[in-house]
């Protein structure tokens, strides 16, 4: 498949924001930082959608990426990232026009369509003829890709605030970080492991895959190192002495982009086609 | 039932000289490393001591493809534009050029490879049967190029019904997902263990 970094951005940083909605909604009660969160929700689904007119030949045709909703994965992700969009910038100018802020119905929307996107997204690969991207590790890479990094860049933007407001919430978006990044180290074991017994076309993407092992190592390592600040961070907050922690949880958020970038750079390059002409 | 034209491939006759290859990289005036039609290599075997005897079992053949016009086509089916279509009156799959917005997503589809994404234009081509040709009455410049007559086109129904149904070989992805329209008589080194 080759380097297709315009997608590996693209798809990282739309799931990054469909997460960070879905860790609010399930966690904000306190409505803490809102505005802040929702500015970045925004803001990361619009580079995303930029971004992904990169990957475009031709991206003054993208308004016909939605005309087969009928049959089409990539049409449905399309519509459903729109839709994520104008619902989540409909809950930002609630937010903004009045202190009760907007319907929770709104935000709910904003999620569904953001899931449904996510369901797209990772349909719009098993579909394929790349026999590596047909297996269950594509549903649970992006899946688990949006929950960490929705959750942990929720904890980050409401660290300071949920700390004055003995806010709980904080905990459990951190314990759900943790529970995303150890399901996706498993599911990458189990994903090289169905490779190995696979199709030809399978071992050719584990051959690739090896070849990149050095990178592979070193990102989960770096997953690891950032279990363990997660977990030192969930420690202190727990008993309420965060004052540095907060730099620990950036750092962690950190690498955990870096995680989640390499495996999708592994991912994309590992494809393989039955035959090209 | 509806037409479908499809393509003959007689592959023990073939000698992989290209021309077929060269002839529609002509015609559609393709730039370096696009080829709608591509005549694969195959070879293998080697030499075995038998009761004192040294036996050869080494075996060369060619598979010359383009798109397979499939009956079930997933580049047609994953497009989100509908700029990759299936014409009705004879089954030829081909790319609207002004829909097609180069998502290169008929490229990850397609099993046999036979989308070609043009970095020039933006757009992603392929083969479209000589739509041209079939229209003034000739055939396509691959079935008129072949110096050894191995490459023939025509309704898949008569076809199969002349040559058989053999739609793979050895070296082919599974016809099961996207039912390709192509008939070959195969070469004995490569008949598919299915």
């Amino acid at each position: 498949m080759g380097n297709e970094w315009s997608l590996v951005f693209f798809t990282v940083i739309s799931q990054a924001g469909i997460g960070l909605m879905t860790a609010n909604q399930l966690f904000n009660r306190q409505r803490l930082a809102l505005n802040k969160i929702l500015f970045c929700i925004l803001s990361l689904t619009v580079i995303s959608m930029g971004v992904s007119l990169t990957h475009l030949g031709s991206p003054f045709n993208s308004y016909a990426a939605i005309f087969n909703l009928a049959n089409s994965w990539l049409s449905r992700e399309n519509l459903f990232l729109g839709l994520f969009l104008a619902l989540t910038s409909l809950v930002f100018f609630f937010n903004i026009r009045s202190e009760k802020g907007s319907p929770p119905v709104i935000g709910w929307l904003a999620v569904a369509a953001g899931l449904l996107c996510l369901i797209s997204m990772a349909n719009v690969y098993t579909n394929t003829a790349f026999a590596a991207w047909e297996t269950f590790y594509t549903h649970l890479l992006f899946y688990t890709t949006a929950a960490a990094l929705g959750s942990l860049v929720y904890a980050v933007l409401v660290w300071q605030p949920a700390k004055q407001k003995q806010d709980t919430a904080v905990s459990q978006s951190l314990v759900l970080g943790i529970a995303a990044i150890i399901l996706q180290i498993i599911s990458l074991l189990a994903y090289v492991i169905v490779l190995s017994n696979g199709s030809a076309a399978m071992q050719q993407s584990l051959a690739l895959l090896a070849a990149q092992l050095p990178l592979l190592i070193s990102s989960q390592i770096i997953a690891f190192l950032a279990i363990v600040g997660i977990v030192f961070c969930l420690h202190r907050y727990q008993q309420e002495r965060i004052d540095n922690t907060n730099t620990l949880l950036n750092m962690s958020l950190f690498a955990i982009v870096i995680t989640a970038v390499i495996l999708r750079y592994l991912f994309y390059s590992c494809g393989v086609l039955p035959m090209g002409i | 039932m509806k037409k479908q034209l499809a393509f003959y491939f007689q592959q023990e006759n073939c000698v992989g000289c290209s021309t077929c290859q060269i002839a529609c990289k002509d015609k559609k005036d393709l730039a370096v490393g696009q080829l709608f039609r591509k005549v694969h290599e195959f070879s293998g075997g080697g030499y075995q001591e038998i009761d004192k005897k040294v036996v050869a079992n080494v075996f060369a053949y060619w598979l010359s493809l383009s798109c397979n016009h499939c009956q079930q086509p997933l580049c047609v089916k994953n497009c989100p534009s509908g700029a990759m279509q299936k014409r009705a009156e004879d089954g030829v799959v081909f790319v609207d050029q002004e829909r097609c917005l180069g998502c290169k997503y008929c490229m990850m589809s397609c099993p046999y490879g036979a989308p070609q994404y043009n970095k020039e234009k933006g757009k992603m081509g392929k083969c479209d049967f000589c739509r041209d040709l079939l229209a003034a009455g000739k055939k396509p410049v691959c079935v008129t190029s072949c110096p050894m007559r191995v490459i023939d086109y025509g309704e898949l129904s008569e076809l199969r019904e002349k040559y058989g149904s053999v739609d793979v070989v050895q070296g082919m992805p599974s016809p099961d997902r996207t039912k390709p329209s192509i008939v070959i008589t195969p070469h004995r080194s490569a008949i598919a263990r299915r």
